[in-house]
């Protein structure tokens, strides 16, 4: 009886051990990026649980330049919104243009309305152009376009969990002359569902200074399978499609 | 993980979207907000308290044209502000200037915003006067735009709320008359089906005889202040200014409860 127990004992300690083990073996089966992704994300847009639009983002490198592109397409009853911004940086990720291009149609009545904002960068001097509007300023300290170089430095610092980039976004939709402070953290590896399919994936962090944060779920190569941000009673997602 | 800047383009996307409460495409959830314990008598009342709650302890509102703070309590992970609508005499009249200012999207020094304003150089209550020419000046009232400069609105003459906000701001700076916009909500009877909801709504005040008032030129002729509950001033110098973004990111999971 003794001897059964503990030949008992000894298969569930080897069950546990196996189930420990599955779990070891499957989160480190989710390697983590190597490299900066280059190339073309569709998603769907959703606002709380709803498809509302979609979007399209790409990331290539172009001579001595990377590229990023991100398409967003929105429909809200008779309007049309089309949101398209192109990034332009140095390998070193220094900034060179900035170009936003919203589109409203208006399906109903045929008329459609361009409002285009395109800031060009020379060193810490910024020539901002919104529609007839054409500004010229210095902007202190360093900043950057977009997320190549936070990606960079997690890629240094390989994603370790609780790591924590900072760096200064130039965003003129929110602020003409002052960037904005980005922190970025790597929160490890999650089980999240995509489009009804779970999967292992990176949590990073994203916080604009004072402001909520926005979760982002990369997969092994760093593409974004899924963004979500939650605020005045509503959630919003990005979720990668085929 | 390249596209950070999509926070900020959600921002301004679920900003516009909030605001013209387009329901054809979505869950009418995503716009209003059901307050509960409303009694009949906030329709006829001129003052009204309410209770509004934020899962959220950075929380805040602050006293307006319309409505006055009674009591702010954070802890235990959420917010509850008490807060009492109604006319509300508001005569904070410090850095006035800045609320003459032009910006990118106020347009006051384009022609057709000037010729616009100096319709009204000699009337006698040019802010009701110029509330009622934007009220009528926008025909095609549209849901869906997001926000426009103020000379694309002149021409366009179709819009939501922020684009009626937007033009009545700009023709009263042009004016010299000091004024605002407001983000927040507004309780309404019937809102596509539903009964006694808030709606998130964008409406001005206006600095004018001494003091703040509100303005509405949506409705000019049917303002009823204890039914509006100012969330964030916007300063109309870009799509989504930063302490707007800070003080609308604050409110989650939020719930109005009626006081008397």
């Amino acid at each position: 009886m003794i001897i059964l127990k503990k030949q008992k004992v000894n298969k569930m300690k080897f069950r546990s051990f196996l189930s420990i083990l599955i779990i070891i073996i499957s989160v480190s089966c989710s390697s983590k990026p190597t490299q900066i992704p280059e190339g073309i994300w569709n998603y769907d847009l959703l606002i709380n649980g709803v498809r509302a639009g979609r979007a399209v983002f790409s990331n290539t490198s172009s001579g001595d330049n990377f590229v990023l592109k991100s398409e967003m397409y929105l429909n809200m009853g008779t309007i049309e919104n089309k949101s398209i911004q192109i990034v332009t940086e140095t390998k070193n990720f220094k900034p060179v243009k900035l170009e936003v291009l919203n589109t409203v149609t208006d399906t109903a009545g045929n008329s459609t309305q361009e409002i285009n904002k395109t800031a060009t960068f020379k060193g810490d001097e910024v020539t901002l152009k919104t529609g007839d509007y054409e500004s010229k300023f210095k902007i202190q300290g360093p900043f950057v376009l977009d997320g190549n170089y936070f990606f960079s430095e997690l890629l240094k610092n390989k994603f370790k969990t609780g790591v924590i980039i900072k760096a200064n976004i130039y965003e003129p939709s929110v602020e003409i002359d002052t960037p904005i402070l980005v922190l970025v953290e790597t929160k490890g590896v999650e089980s999240v569902q995509v489009g009804g399919r779970s999967m292992r994936l990176l949590h990073v962090k994203q916080r604009v200074e004072k402001l909520k944060s926005m979760d982002m779920y990369l997969n092994e190569n760093g593409v974004t399978e899924k963004i979500v941000i939650k605020m005045l009673n509503n959630i919003f997602e990005l979720v990668r499609v085929e | 993980m390249n596209r950070l800047r999509f926070i900020f383009t959600t921002f301004i996307l679920l900003s516009a979207i909030l605001i013209s409460s387009d329901l054809k495409s979505l869950p009418s959830s995503s716009f209003i907000i059901a307050p509960s314990g409303i009694s009949s008598s906030v329709y006829s009342d001129s003052r009204t308290t309410y209770k509004v709650e934020s899962s959220d302890e950075d929380f805040t509102l602050s006293g307006t044209a319309n409505q006055q703070i009674l009591s702010i309590n954070s802890g235990g992970g959420k917010t509850v502000i008490v807060v009492s609508s109604g006319e509300s005499p508001l005569v904070e009249n410090k850095n006035l200037n800045i609320y003459l200012s032009n910006t990118p999207y106020l347009n006051t020094d384009k022609e057709s915003i000037k010729k616009t304003a100096m319709k009204f150089k000699d009337s006698k209550d040019p802010v009701r006067d110029v509330s009622l020419f934007v009220y009528n000046h926008i025909s095609d009232k549209k849901m869906g735009i997001p926000l426009l400069p103020a000379s694309s609105i002149l021409s366009g003459k179709a819009g939501d709320c922020t684009e009626h906000s937007v033009l009545t701001v700009s023709i009263l700076r042009t004016l010299k008359i000091p004024a605002r916009a407001v983000m927040g909500i507004i309780l309404s009877e019937n809102f596509s089906g539903k009964q006694n909801v808030f709606v998130y709504h964008m409406w001005v005040e206006a600095y004018h005889n001494g003091r703040w008032i509100l303005v509405d030129s949506t409705r000019p002729q049917d303002i009823h202040p204890n039914r509006y509950i100012a969330l964030a001033y916007h300063n109309l110098k870009t799509e989504t200014p930063l302490e707007y973004l800070q003080a609308i990111s604050t409110m989650q999971n939020m719930k109005i409860s009626y006081v008397k």
